[in-house]
């Protein structure tokens, strides 16, 4: 059996895509975790750690 | 017809070790890497203050002294001069006349590049300025007084020049294509165009003044302008200094439409590498629809590429928006509108690299000509030869497509970590805490990788 594979070539847009899109699930896992995150933390407290540079 | 190939002058499959694709995904994982480095490691804005000092008193001086900037503008309109003619009375081949070669590879391409590196070169020579300047000094000598101008309309910002943009290289890459079949512009085409332009440009010069103008409207004080402000060299009070690289592109952007040249730039690039490639079937398919409903042939075609110019510049815009959008959603953040200035500049070393990855070749191989034959016929008659050169050529193999490809990566990849890291500093400044700053350039990474992975995809299916 052949694989239909004569006409690739015109997809391999695919493969030049699939990095963007990784990036934009990376950003909207992130952003959904730190939102869950910060609607978790009890009220007036800071749910990230501490930054040394704040001080 | 002969005709300069101006989109990728030569291109051809490259010997990679890799499939082209892989590229694009070394060059996403090089931007996250560079993403998470910026986090960690720059927590306060270090761009926001150019730090100009002064050169040595004497070159500081020299370089932009009266007699300097006489003899630089004296060049200028020589060489416009020089166009012009050849372009009206010079060869009708692209290739052979002088004018072609000129305007749209030595200067449109060589300014944005050596701007880059050191600063605004093209401001001393800029043909219009010189002589609206001295216009200006003859006015003041015979009436006593300075020339009155009408105040600039600063709703129109750099509007005008955006424009202007997006015209000269329609001029170029739609109007020089005609029948289906690329031709390259006509020479006396370029220099009509040319001659318009520079009454266009002077008549504004005199209603807002010249340095109003130059600022705002001259599409190529403008253009090169903004390129220049990735430059280490500037002029202050009339001094010459060095100043902090990319640090000046911070202060560019403020003026309404801004924005739209540096979009302007990204997409007429795009549209050119992605006419003859990437855009090839669907730019077929609409003009052969404007040809079946009795649209000439010609006007179908310009039609058509000017359909992809503009929705070009709506991508690209759709894009930065996209992320600009994504940064509203970070506690603090400030208005949509600033935020839409405020990272304008980011796309600069955006546009440069796009200018690189597209045209390095043809600039280098052009240029052979241009110092060449053109040089000592630059007619193209064939009966001159002022420097003795006029039997030289182009030496193809000075580059081989392998190296053109790798020079076109990394200018994509050098280009787009700029980026990032005139966006994180920007962050630095309208979000003190460093992790919120972080938090608020997601949206720009996938600006980023967005453009880089097309950028790679336009020139694979180009060269390929």
């Amino acid at each position: 059996m052949t694989l239909p594979l004569a006409h690739i070539g015109h997809y391999l847009w695919v493969f030049y895509l699939l990095p963007v899109l990784f990036v934009i699930a990376g950003i909207l896992k992130t952003t959904i975790a730190e939102k869950r995150r910060e609607e978790d933390a009890p009220p007036g407290s800071d749910p990230g750690e501490k930054d040394p540079d704040d001080d | 017809m002969s005709f300069l190939p101006f989109a990728h002058a030569l291109v051809a499959r490259q010997d990679l070790p890799v499939p082209a694709w892989l590229f694009a995904w070394g060059a996403s994982i090089v931007l996250i890497v560079s993403f998470f480095a910026l986090s960690v490691a720059w927590r306060k804005p270090r761009f926001e203050e150019v730090r100009w000092r002064p050169l040595g008193a004497g070159l500081a001086r020299g370089l932009v002294s009266a007699p300097a900037q006489v003899l630089c503008g004296l060049i200028g309109v020589f060489l416009l001069g020089v166009a012009l003619y050849a372009g009206l009375r010079g060869t009708e081949a692209p290739d052979r006349n002088f004018a072609l070669t000129f305007l749209y590879v030595t200067t449109w391409l060589g300014f944005p590049f050596f701007s880059a590196l050191l600063g605004d070169v093209f401001r001393p020579f800029n043909p219009w300025r010189a002589l609206s300047r001295s216009a200006g000094a003859g006015f003041r000598a015979i009436a006593g007084q300075r020339p009155a101008h009408l105040p600039y309309p600063e709703k129109l910002g750099r509007w005008p020049a955006a424009v202007g943009l997006i015209a000269v290289v329609w001029l170029e890459i739609v109007y020089g294509s005609s029948g289906g079949v690329a031709v390259g512009l006509d020479p006396h085409a370029a220099a009509t165009a040319a001659l318009v332009y520079s009454g266009y440009t002077l008549a504004m010069m005199a209603l807002f003044g010249t340095e109003v103008w130059c600022e705002r409207g001259e599409v190529f004080s403008v253009y090169f302008g903004m390129f220049s402000q990735l430059g280490c060299f500037g002029v202050e009070d009339g001094r010459l200094g060095y100043r902090r690289p990319l640090a000046a592109a911070t202060h560019w952007a403020t003026l309404p439409g801004s924005a739209a040249v540096v979009i302007a730039s990204i997409a007429t690039t795009s549209f050119d590498g992605a006419q003859e490639g990437a855009f090839k079937s669907a730019i077929e398919s609409t003009f052969n629809w404007f040809a079946d409903r009795g649209v000439d042939l010609t006007t179908s075609l310009r039609l058509t590429d000017t359909i992809f110019i503009l929705l070009c510049f709506a991508g690209v815009s759709l894009v930065y928006l996209l992320g600009v959008r994504g940064m509203r959603t970070i506690r603090g953040a400030p208005s949509l509108a600033t935020l839409r200035i405020g990272f304008a500049h980011t796309l600069i070393p955006i546009a440069l690299a796009y200018l690189v990855a597209h045209y390095f070749s043809l600039f280098v191989f052009q240029e052979q000509a241009q110092f060449t034959y053109l040089l000592s016929d630059p007619l193209g008659t064939a009966h001159t030869d002022l420097f003795g050169t006029a039997s030289g050529g182009i030496d193809f193999r000075l580059l081989s497509a392998t190296t053109i490809w790798y020079v076109q990566v990394g200018a994509l990849v050098v280009g787009h970590v700029l980026g990032l890291t005139l966006a994180h500093d920007r962050a630095l400044v309208y979000w003190p805490n460093y992790r919120d700053a972080s938090r608020s350039q997601y949206w720009m990474l996938a600006v980023m990788v967005a453009f880089t992975c097309f950028g790679l995809y336009l020139l694979s299916v180009s060269n390929g």
